[in-house]
């Protein structure tokens, strides 16, 4: 299971749930559902994301999420990196089912401090209930519009900031 | 033979014209002057012999007194019973002693029969030596070669693929020798044999040179020229031990075969065709073996046979399923691969009910998920399991390793090929509760449920791959039930890795699986504690040790949800999830060898040690439990002999040919504990089973009696019913009725009277057989002791009672009897049969060896009866 990370432009770290956030709203940017799974094979226990800006790194990750199918060879669905980035976000390393991530919206909001706002449904199981005893490993690949964002914030349908990250742009 | 003829030559030829006169005292009187002493007394004894029941004779003998109806083409084949003992001869042109086929030969015997699938066909070889060496082929009715015994032994062997009609030959591959064919009846266990329809490499032979030459040897140290010194090439191996040589292409075959001086392979004498699709190499191998066997420098020669791997699945996917070698089910599976009257509940998320890889496996699950909105399906508790999206489609891959369709060519391979899987539907699209998962087990046991219905057929295993942490008495006493009516429960332990109870894994009576790695190591995430009971592969997905490029989960079937709907595909997972299903299918495997397999008698043997590989610290541990399951000892220890009691007969058919009227039929215990058998019944007028010895619960020997009278010709079949207190016995009957029936025949007989004192001949008759009875008369023969022998000279050498020929003594072969003659006496009949088990030039009957006889010399005075 190798992976080759080339020409990865950012990579993540230090997510956290915290209070929502207030941001005077401003440009909206497009955010499409790539591909979403529940054995990404997630490296780490705590969220992260990954933003990706070329064919070589996305191709990488997209065949990383889909490393628990066996001989796969199927080719992900082609993206336009001169108008889109792509963005990977990882629940995390999960010991059970009952996990599941995906977008929430399609259009990501893009506040006055330049942070771009993706919204995600993020389930956890239901304290106390009897869940499957398998190792999962939620992901969802986005793509979204390039622009003038410099952050990404991964929040949930609570308000709740899920993962915080650069674009490494002023 | 020289031997015996020198040994013989040295005891008095007392006998020409077989008289002897014997001087008497006279006896009292007056009156003097000398007189002529009266003869002394002489008497009579007659008696007769008969042959014994499926005694066969071959129809072309050497012997010359013998009849003669040829039998050496498919047309003229000898028709024989089954069962039957033949008694034979065959010869190479120009070998064996004088007689009627040893200037022509009478290379091949053939022999049409009617067989029954796996009775067994051995041919005894009378005349072991260097030059003689006998085959053996059955072949269909178009003469076609279907099966072959080729080897150098005193034996050979061939189990009947089929019930049918077909042509046994008997061949002379060199020099000339009796044989008795016996089909049917125990004879000896084979010798190492060698058969063109075995796996072996062709041209290629693995030898072994005798050490003591390799010691005179000045070449012993150049291997090829080892080889070359019998036409061989050297590819393997050193002296010493053994060698890989190889016979090359046709030509250097051919070589090879002149060098060890053998005919080419058109001159074997079989007149049965080869079948077109065997290698002739393979041919030639075996014909070179032969000769290679027959040399003083060769220690040992062999075919170089290709080993197959254990029973394993043809599915697309099953070399990637590392966790099923693990635990040694390729070993279990040549047991058993599981059936279809064991069922496992898995009671999970449903399964998608049409992924390929399920299809035929599933008997008539539920859905217990109680509220819709956590059921994703729209709806309650219904009897549809399909999993409508968890998005995990966890169940699938659980059920898949339970008994995915297996060996179909294609997917995964599950546990158990041959359990049913009743799919039950607890969790939801996240999650279950303890109420929906206990409605489940309701269901699987058979007990009362929220359905409002209970299976057809309740389950004999329940897998469990979810839990979480709570306690519940009302669990604990559901798990009690089940257990009761019968169910194994097993239950995964746990992803956290700590020692905390999980539930319901940790329930009294339930199966407690952890999670072992590729490299049989605790997987990182499972949990361990008291609770847990066994181990079993849960993979642990974040490595690649074994480097096939894939993770090393454990694969199974799976389920992508996309814009399109479910699509079906497979997926490496990883969990005490994935373990568990190992452990639920070994159950099934263990239950469809053994029925009666209950709960408490697998806890039993799994505290005991016998289900299972023990890891870590000796005994049971909290990491492993009592060790990683072990399949192959499982389905062992479950089939043994203290687990339950089940009635065995045996044999396990009965076979009456034409002729015979009654055997010998055994009924007992073939496990443990008490077993009480009812009486056998059947379903043909003309047969009758009466105790013969039993106890007083029936296990025992009965007899089992025929009765043809007033049934026509043909082919009878009836079934004897045995009922007991474990299970019934069905034991098939077979049976024929041939008016044209040949009579028992033990080949021409000569039967002599022999002073035991001595070991001289002192009369001899020669007869031939009226309806299976040979009948004798000695005359003029004076008082004294005697011993009455009789047997045939397949091979005209002189000899009677050689190995191979039909021997007899009055009242039994095993205990000849003296008879103190005083007066005319009149025997009882003794049997003459073909007996396998010659070994030498010695007949050991009983454990009494019996030495060949002379015969009578027919041309001084023939003294011939019939």
């Amino acid at each position: 299971m190798g992976r080759l990370w080339l020409c990865l432009l950012l990579l993540l770290v230090s997510a956290c749930k915290t209070d929502a956030v207030q941001e005077p709203a401003a440009a909206v940017v497009k955010a499409t559902l790539l591909a979403q799974s529940s054995f990404c094979q997630a490296e780490s226990t705590a969220p992260f994301m990954r933003l990706l800006t070329d064919d070589v790194a996305y191709k990488s990750v997209y065949s990383q999420a889909r490393a628990s199918v066996p001989g796969n060879t199927d080719s992900p669905p082609a993206v336009d990196f001169a108008r889109f980035s792509v963005i990977a976000v990882y629940m995390g390393r999960r010991r059970t089912s009952g996990y599941q991530l995906g977008l929430a919206s399609q259009s990501a909001r893009v506040g006055e401090n330049k942070n771009l706002h993706l919204l995600v449904s993020w389930s956890e199981p239901p304290a106390g209930t009897l869940l499957a005893q398998v190792m999962t490993s939620p992901c969802m690949l986005v793509t979204i519009q390039k622009g003038s964002y410099s952050g990404i914030r991964v929040i949930d349908e609570q308000g709740n900031v899920r993962i915080t990250g650069n674009t490494g742009r002023e | 033979m020289e031997v015996r003829r020198a040994t013989y030559r040295a005891i008095k030829h007392l006998l020409v014209s077989f008289y002897i006169t014997v001087t008497v005292a006279g006896c009292g009187g007056g009156g003097g002057g000398s007189s002529t002493p009266p003869p002394p007394a002489s008497f009579t004894i007659t008696g007769g012999v008969i042959a014994a029941a499926g005694s066969v004779a071959d129809g072309d003998v050497n012997d010359p007194n013998a009849a003669f109806i040829p039998n050496n083409t498919i047309a003229t084949a000898q028709d024989i019973p089954s069962p039957a003992s033949v008694g034979g001869y065959v010869n190479q042109p120009g070998s064996g002693d004088p007689g009627r086929s040893r200037a022509a030969g009478d290379e091949s015997d053939l022999y049409r029969i009617s067989l029954l699938a796996n009775q067994q066909i051995t041919l005894t070889i009378g005349d072991i030596s260097s030059s003689n060496d006998l085959d053996l082929f059955l072949a269909d009715l178009d003469g076609n070669v279907i099966a072959s015994s080729e080897g150098v032994g005193s034996t050979e062997t061939i189990i009947s693929p089929a019930n049918g009609t077909f042509f046994i030959e008997v061949c002379a591959f060199g020099g000339a020798s009796n044989y008795v064919l016996t089909v049917g009846q125990d004879t000896l266990a084979p010798s190492s044999t060698l058969s063109v329809l075995d796996d072996f490499v062709p041209g290629e032979m693995v030898v072994r040179f005798d050490d003591a030459y390799l010691a005179r040897a000045s070449n012993a140290a150049r291997l090829s020229v080892l080889a070359s010194a019998v036409g061989l090439s050297n590819k393997a191996g050193a002296p010493g031990r053994e060698m890989l040589l190889g016979a090359g292409d046709a030509g250097q075959t051919a070589n090879a075969a002149q060098a060890l001086g053998i005919s080419p392979s058109s001159e074997h004498s079989s007149v049965l065709v080869r079948n077109a699709n065997i290698d002739s190499g393979k041919i030639e191998t075996i014909r070179l073996i032969k000769a290679l066997r027959q040399r003083p420098d060769i220690k040992y020669a062999d075919l170089n046979y290709i080993i197959h791997p254990l029973l394993t699945p043809n599915d697309g996917f099953y070399p990637l399923q590392w966790h099923y070698p693990l635990i040694n089910l390729p070993q279990a599976w040549d047991i058993t691969t599981g059936d279809n009257s064991v069922v496992v509940a898995v009671i999970d998320s449903g399964v998608i009910l049409s992924h390929p890889d399920l299809q035929g496996r599933l008997v008539q699950g539920y859905d217990f998920v109680l509220d819709p909105v956590s059921a994703a399906d729209g709806d309650g508790i219904d009897n549809n399991p399909d999993d409508p999206g968890s998005p995990v489609f966890h169940g699938t891959h659980v059920a898949g390793t339970v008994g995915a369709a297996t060996n179909n060519g294609s997917g995964v391979s599950g546990v158990s090929w041959g359990a049913s899987i009743m799919p039950l539907r607890a969790l939801g699209g996240q999650s279950g509760t303890s109420y929906d998962v206990m409605q489940a087990v309701r269901y699987a046991a058979g007990l009362d449920n929220d359905s409002g219905t209970i299976p057809a057929q309740k389950a004999d295993v329940i897998n469990l791959s979810l839990g979480g942490y709570g306690f519940s008495l009302a669990e604990q006493d559901l798990v009690t039930q089940a257990r009761n009516a019968g169910v194994i429960i097993v239950a995964a332990a746990g992803n956290d890795d700590i020692d905390t109870p999980f539930y319901p894994a940790s329930y009294d009576g339930v199966v407690s699986v952890s999670a072992v790695d590729i490299n049989k190591n605790k997987a990182p995430y499972s949990n361990f504690g008291t609770a847990v009971d066994v181990a079993a592969p849960g993979g642990n997905s974040s490595r690649d040790i074994n480097g096939d490029g894939n993770p090393d989960g454990v694969l199974s079937a799976a389920g992508d949800a996309t814009p399109g709907g479910i699509q079906a595909s497979y997926r490496f997972l990883n969990g005490t999830s994935m373990a568990t299903p190992h452990v639920a299918g070994v159950a099934a495997l263990m239950k469809t060898v053994n029925p009666a397999l209950t709960p408490t008698i697998f806890d039993n043997l799994l505290v005991t040690g016998q289900l299972a590989e023990d890891l870590g610290q000796a005994g049971r541990d909290d990491i492993y439990g009592y060790g990683l399951i072990d399949a192959h000892k499982a389905v062992v220890a479950a089939g043994g002999a203290d687990v339950a009691p089940v009635l065995v007969a045996s044999p396990a058919a009965l076979n009456y040919g034409a002729v015979i009227t009654g055997l010998s039929l055994t009924l007992g215990n073939g496990g443990g504990g008490a077993l009480t058998i009812n009486a056998p019944t059947d379903d043909a007028s003309w047969l009758v089973v009466t105790e013969d010895n039993v106890d007083a619960d029936k296990n025992g020997t009965y007899v089992v009696s025929v009765d043809r009278g007033g049934l026509g010709d043909g082919t009878y079949a009836a079934t004897i019913t045995v009922t007991s207190s474990a299970n019934t016995v069905f034991v098939p009957v077979v049976m024929q009725v041939s008016s044209a029936a040949a009579p028992a025949n033990a080949g021409f007989q000569y039967i002599i009277l022999i002073d035991p004192g001595t070991g001289d001949t002192v009369d001899g008759v020669a007869a031939s057989a009226v309806n299976g009875r040979y009948a004798y008369s000695f005359t003029g023969i004076p008082a004294g002791t005697y011993t009455v022998f009789s047997g045939s000279d397949s091979n005209n050498d002189g000899f009677i009672c050689d190995a191979g020929e039909s021997c007899g003594s009055f009242l039994t072969l095993s205990q000849p009897t003296e008879i103190n003659l005083g007066e005319n006496l009149s025997l009882n009949d003794f049997p003459t049969s073909y007996v396998a088990g010659f070994t030498g030039q010695s007949v050991e009957s009983g454990g009494t060896t019996v030495q060949p006889y002379r015969r009578p010399d027919l041309n001084s005075a023939l003294r011939q009866l019939q």
